[in-house]
């Protein structure tokens, strides 16, 4: 039985994570602002499902929450960081207070909870951290500049921690799922993944402990080719 | 009160299991009294780590480590005030300096004298020694409930710290008498024994003798290679190193240890065995295998079991035989078993008392899983004949056999005690869990 704790549980794929890990027989404390749909999870699965109210932009109040956490799920084998905004952004739209927020939770609040699990993984020389990026953070792209960049940003400091936490025996994972069939993405009118098929395969990607990864093969080779375009090409490609 | 990012992964010294502890190194008595009364989650007292099973280990709670008390003060006299982060093996170090030894040395040099206490360690001269808190003068302590105390044995509470598994406070200093030594050698004579009748024989008559233990095959009938040593009268110039075990385990950490293995190093062990007598060094009699870094490795790294049965006299034959029965059907031989020849302690009162006046049989499983089943019932052919099993080298006792090696008054003293030391009930381990003794806060 795996000890798991998945930030940004009430929907998408931090709420399909939870489900499978528990269905699975695992211990999951599930963290969010909205606590309905951890309170239906919890019912779901009442001896595996730890509920608790906490929004990421409120970070003193992490420290004290983690050690919360750890105790109440008797150990940590796991983290993953799934809380993330995308609110719609227009082409002429350059809304500081907007970014902010979005720099707040997709950036700050992973940098706030992933540091105390790396320092506890390291000091236990074991561990599993999971951050849910994105094939958005791949290029900085004319339609979610903040969003990209705050995506980037979480790979490259998921590299580091990865480099960082190799040498005690801990696991980091990167995943860059593309487009998933989730309410952040509702407003989006693209082909996407169902959320069920991804959560899968994210569970199944643990088993590697350490890399970046993508969700599907096309993505591998798609983003490839994308990273390699100049930019001076990429501006004037509509992608 | 403790620092969130201290935490680390505690195991005991059988690898089996696991607990990530907040590891807490207070520097002062009132430091220790601070911590117990303000934590908010268990705490449980962490020597050096030597007990083989969950004695020592608490997930997610404080584990109280003395490391920063490491003194030690020796008498003319040879009375030691040593503190509870000193390791056995440093003690003996420093006591050999001052012409002494430790009354009791545990079969490693590496627990801390706090932990042994704690668990009242047994040596090779068990049989006229009796246990290491048979030799405390007295004791400093903290209790569970922050209260800070000296005892003598003399005074019944005593017994609750040494030899208390740290489920009542922490042993913070300790006075020990040691014993005089002419020389740091011992003078080792080895003899054989055919079968169990002869194994117990060797132990039953040691006269004057200051050390003995026998290196069983169980898996043949209990026959054996024993050691007896003397303190030698002076020192020698040369030393002879154990060679035979040594080079033994030293083929075991490059050899899987499957069934054929085990049984060709038990025969060639038996048949090397000479009865010439040799001078060793008292470290390499006392703490053989601390020379071979990491020796626990060959037992694999899923880690090891060890069963140590304390059968009164009487019954002691019965019971071996009907061990050696046990483990030939079960085609598991153990990867080490040992004799001893104890006496029954003689602290009054001590409620988690394992001494019996008979032999004790301790023997190395490596894991495969099956412990439950396959080991339980060694303990209780040990219980069905009076006899005892040990905190220190526990990690498979039910509750139910706790109650019967202990018996329903010292069970209910200890639940008494534990409510008058430890109020809170913040003192704990996954063992006192497991045997009944309170889940801590």
């Amino acid at each position: 039985m795996k000890k798991a704790l998945i930030i940004g549980a009430s929907s998408g794929l931090g709420y399909e994570l939870a489900r499978q890990l528990a269905s699975q027989g695992n211990k999951v404390a599930v963290v969010s602002r909205n606590t309905q749909p951890l309170a239906e999870l919890q019912s779901q699965f009442p001896n595996l499902v730890f509920p608790f109210a906490h929004d990421v932009r409120q970070t003193d109040a992490i420290p004290p929450l983690f050690a919360e956490i750890c105790r109440a799920l008797d150990g940590l084998d796991l983290v993953i960081y799934s809380a993330g905004v995308m609110p719609a952004v227009e082409l002429n739209e350059f809304d500081t207070e907007k970014d902010t927020a979005m720099i707040e939770v997709n950036v700050t609040g992973a940098v706030a909870w992933l540091n105390e699990a790396a320092a506890r993984f390291h000091g236990v020389g074991a561990g599993q951290i999971v951050g849910i990026g994105s094939v958005a953070g791949e290029r900085g792209r004319a339609g979610q500049p903040v969003y990209n960049a705050s995506k980037a940003f979480l790979h490259t400091y998921l590299e580091a921690l990865r480099n960082r936490l190799a040498r005690r025996g801990v696991g980091v994972i990167t995943i860059k799922p593309g487009p998933v069939d989730t309410p952040m993405t509702a407003h989006l009118s693209l082909k996407k993944m169902p959320v069920d098929v991804a959560a899968r395969s994210i569970l199944k990607l643990l088993k590697k402990r350490n890399g970046e990864f993508f969700l599907s093969p096309v993505h591998a080779v798609a983003f490839a080719i994308i990273r390699a375009i100049p930019s001076v090409v990429f501006r004037k490609l509509n992608v | 009160m403790f620092d969130q990012h201290s935490v680390r992964r505690l195991q005991g010294f059988g690898g089996v299991g696991h607990g990530d502890c907040y590891l807490s190194c207070p520097r002062t008595v009132e430091e220790i009294g601070e911590l117990l009364q303000s934590a908010s989650r268990g705490v449980v007292v962490r020597g050096e780590g030597q007990s083989y099973g969950d004695a020592s280990v608490l997930s997610e709670s404080i584990a109280l480590s003395l490391q920063e008390f490491g003194e030690i003060e020796i008498d003319e006299g040879g009375l030691a005030q040593v503190d509870a982060g000193v390791t056995v093996g440093r003690l003996c170090h420093v006591a050999l300096l001052h012409g002494f030894w430790s009354p009791v040395v545990s079969g490693t040099g590496r627990p801390s004298i706090g932990g042994a206490l704690g668990m009242n360690i047994h040596g090779k001269n068990a049989f006229h020694a009796g246990t290491l808190g048979e030799h405390v003068r007295k004791i400093e302590v903290v209790t569970g409930g922050g209260q800070h105390l000296f005892l003598t044995p003399a005074e019944p509470d005593f017994w609750k710290f040494v030899g208390g598994a740290g489920w009542f406070g922490v042993i913070v200093r300790a006075w020990i008498q040691l014993v005089p030594v002419e020389s740091p050698s011992v003078r080792v004579k080895a003899e054989k024994s055919r079968d169990w009748p002869g194994s117990l024989a060797q132990l039953s008559d040691l006269g004057s003798e200051d050390y003995a233990v026998g290196w069983i095959d169980v898996m043949r009938g209990g026959r054996g290679v024993f050691h007896f040593a003397r303190y030698a009268d002076a020192p020698s110039a040369t030393h002879e190193k154990s060679k035979l075990v040594q080079t033994a385990a030293k083929a075991v950490l490059r050899s899987s240890l499957n069934r054929t293995v085990l049984s060709g190093l038990n025969w060639a062990k038996y048949a090397t065995s000479s009865r010439k007598s040799v001078t060793e060094h008292l470290f390499d009699f006392s703490f053989l295998l601390d020379s071979i870094p990491g020796w626990q490795a060959m037992y694999g790294c899923q880690g090891f079991y060890q069963v140590q049965l304390f059968v009164p006299e009487e019954g002691a034959l019965a019971v071996f035989n009907d061990v050696t029965r046990h483990l030939q059907r079960l085609g598991r031989p153990p990867q080490l078993a040992v004799l001893k020849r104890h006496r029954v302690t003689t602290a009054p009162g001590w409620a988690l008392n394992y001494t019996v006046d008979g032999f004790s049989l301790a023997l190395d499983f490596a894991r495969n899983g099956r412990e439950s089943t396959e080991l339980s019932p060694l303990m209780d052919l040990a219980l069905d004949a009076g006899g005892k099993l040990y905190l220190a080298k526990d990690q498979l006792m039910t509750p139910e056999q706790f109650l019967r090696c202990i018996g329903p008054e010292s069970y209910q003293e200890i639940r008494l005690a534990k409510r008058r030391f430890d109020p809170r009930g913040i003192l704990g381990s996954v063992q006192a869990a497991r045997l009944g003794i309170g889940d801590p806060v």
